[in-house]
């Protein structure tokens, strides 16, 4: 039994202890296991981690709790091993056990990429036999600066590339890399934030336009050095000199980029001076017109230009613009094209009207839309939890203000994926998440038991 | 009217497993096991037929397979067929399809359906070969990956189309009772209701033993038998550089360590 399991067994409320009987009778490892999750009880433990099969499962889960794999690590036998070192929610204390079991160069490795590997043990690692471990350490985002600028002496390609792109390498580090590296590896050192001023400047008057879109792409780089680069021959140097802008003001404002892909990246950007959007909502290109459409700092009168366009992927994005006034949305409920209308269905803030002249549509992007909507009225959320599409009754799983009644209906639903994210609401009633407890998909179980637990664990 | 369909509970394997210390299958702490993909279209194949012809029709879904089998036979029985049977001796641990279709064949004498379906292949061991020997044993029509059936209960006559090699399909007519393979995409198979679920407990599945079915232990003998199963080495590759020399040199040294000098 591990210390946490004996704390928290100690610590057990009267309500807890209730649910912990009750599924120690039930003998169901996965309800066991959801459970546990809040409720630190050996009985439980010993239910979950029971059999091989369910070890393994269990060492292979990103969702099972750290203590619980930090227990496996205690005495894990190479597939074990393998399992936790590749699991995301292994604990630094489970990971450094199964690396002091001596472990094959693959286990190392995993070990070495593992975000939560504790950089002392990076550092260690970093020193490992196996090349490819050491690369591993290289890409870990959690390896110490000094660390990196060790690995990068090595001529070893991946370890560069690895070490320029890493946020945490130093300037000197890059420097070195810069002088020693490839193409690829200086065109990573030319975008790193900590990229020395003397390669900045290099990089921005590069021949290659691989080193120019890179040093466009650097977050360090401010507006000024930017703006230059929007009249840059290739089309990639100026779409990463867009993305990178901090504020696109008015001195953006004549631009007219000759490539649909440069304007398309405009039109997705906040701040944009309006004789800009004015020109790109006119653009010839619809992706450009659809990006303006969802764009929330397009003006109204912009915004009902776009609500006639031909596309109706444009007008879906006039509905889905947050800043879409409701006498605008009205119109759009009564659109031909159903993924439009369907835009308004899932906006909370539409006008009540809107929301009311779709009641009665029948398309299922629609119906899904109103069954997410926390405005549709409850009566209408319980008839579409009903729907014969089952994706259409799911929207109503996902939605936080559907009515005890929708919730009932769903909790029966026959497609088991529309149970398991019932399961796992917050605000599910207590008598639901005990009929799910016997539902016969696992993982709709094991979120049951979590939903139980928690709400046992605060009493 | 009765329709046999012929279901398996194959292995689904985690994606890191060990093989058994006898070298000869996996490890079954290593997989889940399931229903055969491809027996969920069979059965939702049935059923449509059965509905739309009404109550008259039976659908009886067969497994062979331990007591582990029972959930794959509850499943089909929870989506809405009427009766099972299990057919279960220690001497089948290593049958193969040809040592499977044997046991069906008495099962299919036993049964007297009108029509029996069976899943294109197993998604475990992909042999594609359980219905085609079935077929043949019983001396009855078979065709093979269907992916669409027109049947009326009763009828003499199926018309179905078939995937053949190289995007081609095939329609035929078919003289029943036939053994038909149903190919995946045939149609959207049903989830179970919970009811149907619970239902399923309730419903007769007769458990048979080979003795029941007039075969004695060796008259399902396997025809085939597993001598190894592993995980094959990944091939590798190498990019040669350096000079003209220098790749001659490194050409030699692999063409070396190949033939062991």
């Amino acid at each position: 039994m591990s210390d946490v399991a004996r704390n928290g067994e100690a610590a057990r409320t009267k309500d807890s202890g209730a649910l912990v009987d009750r599924l120690i009778a039930q003998g169901d490892p996965y309800a066991a296991l959801g459970a546990y999750t809040h409720i630190r009880d050996a009985a439980l433990e010993e239910l979950a981690l029971g059999t091989k099969r369910q070890r393994l499962i269990v060492a292979a889960a990103p969702y099972a709790p750290a203590d619980l794999l930090a227990r496996l690590s205690e005495d894990a036998d190479a597939a074990l091993a393998l399992r936790l070192a590749k699991n995301p929610s292994s604990p630094a204390a489970a990971l450094a056990r199964v690396l002091e079991s001596d472990p094959s160069a693959r286990v190392r490795s995993y070990i070495a990429a593992h975000a939560n590997t504790d950089p002392p043990l990076l550092s260690a690692l970093a020193e490992d036999e196996a090349i490819e471990v050491r690369r591993a350490v290289s890409g870990n985002a959690a390896t110490p600066p000094d660390v990196i600028a060790r690995l990068s002496a090595e001529a070893d390609e991946e370890i560069a590339r690895n070490a320029a792109a890493a946020p945490q390498t130093d300037a000197e580090t890059l420097l070195h890399l810069w002088n020693a590296g490839d193409i690829w590896v200086r065109a990573d050192v030319a975008e790193h934030p900590n990229c020395p001023p003397e390669i900045l400047a290099q990089a921005e008057a590069a021949d290659d336009p691989l080193i120019r879109r890179k040093y466009a792409a650097n977050p360090a780089v401010e507006d000024q050095s930017l703006l230059p680069l929007l009249t840059d021959p290739d089309e990639r140097v100026r779409a990463a000199a867009v993305r990178n802008l901090s504020a696109p003001d008015d001195r953006v404002a004549e631009t007219d980029d000759p490539s649909a892909k440069v304007r398309r990246l405009f039109a997705r950007r906040a701040r944009l001076p309006e004789p800009l959007i004015a020109r790109l909502a006119a653009d010839p290109d619809d992706w450009v017109r659809r990006w303006i459409a969802r764009n929330p700092d397009a003006p109204e009168a912009v915004l009902e230009d776009l609500m006639r366009d031909a596309i109706p992927a444009v007008r879906r994005g006039v509905s889905r613009n947050s800043s879409c006034p409701p006498h605008l949305l009205a119109t759009l409920a009564a659109d031909a094209e159903p993924w439009v209308r369907a835009g308004v269905a899932l906006r909370e803030d539409a006008p009540e009207a809107a929301i009311s002249a779709l009641l009665d549509d029948g398309d299922p992007d629609v119906l899904g839309a109103l069954g997410r909507n926390p405005a549709t009225p409850a009566d209408r959320l319980e008839i579409i939890s009903r729907n014969a599409d089952k994706d259409v009754r799911r929207s109503v799983a996902f939605n936080p203000a559907a009515p005890a009644a929708a919730l009932a209906t769903l909790s029966e639903d026959a497609y088991p994926l529309n149970r398991a994210i019932l399961a796992g609401r917050r605000d599910l009633p207590c008598d639901l998440a005990e009929r799910l407890l016997t539902d016969p998909e696992p993982q709709v179980r094991f979120a049951a038991a979590a939903n139980l637990a928690r709400a046992a664990a605060k009493t | 009217m009765k329709i046999l369909v012929t279901v398996k509970q194959v292995a689904a394997l985690d994606d890191e497993f060990e093989m058994r210390d006898d070298g000869r299958d996996v490890d079954e702490d290593f997989f889940e096991k399931d229903l055969n993909e491809f027996d969920h279209f069979s059965v939702e194949e049935a059923l449509l037929i059965k509905e739309a012809a009404g109550d008259d029709t039976e659908v009886v879904i067969v497994t062979i397979g331990d007591e582990d089998a029972d959930d794959a036979l509850r499943t089909a029985l929870a989506k809405g067929a009427d009766r099972g049977i299990r057919v279960w001796d220690d001497s089948l641990a290593e049958a193969d399809g040809i040592a499977i279709a044997k046991v069906l064949a008495k099962v299919v004498e036993r049964e007297k359906p009108d029509m029996v379906f069976t899943g294109a292949q197993s998604a475990d061991f992909g042999s594609a070969v359980t219905g085609m020997a079935l077929a043949g044993i019983l001396g009855w029509p078979h065709a093979a990956v269907v992916v669409n059936l027109e049947y009326s209960p009763g009828s003499n006559t199926a018309t179905l189309r078939r995937e053949l090699e190289g995007g081609l399909e095939e329609i035929m007519t078919i003289r029943c009772p036939a053994v038909l393979s149903i190919q995946l995409g045939i149609n959207e198979p049903r989830y179970a209701s919970l009811r149907g679920i619970k239902q399923a407990k309730q419903k007769q599945v007769d458990e048979l033993s080979l003795d029941d079915l007039g075969l004695g232990s060796d008259g399902a003998a396997a025809a085939s038998r597993v001598r190894r199963m592993y995980a094959p080495e990944k091939g590798q590759a190498e990019l040669i550089t350096g000079s003209a020399a220098e790749q001659a040199a490194r050409l030699a040294d692999i063409i070396k360590e190949l033939r062991g000098m």
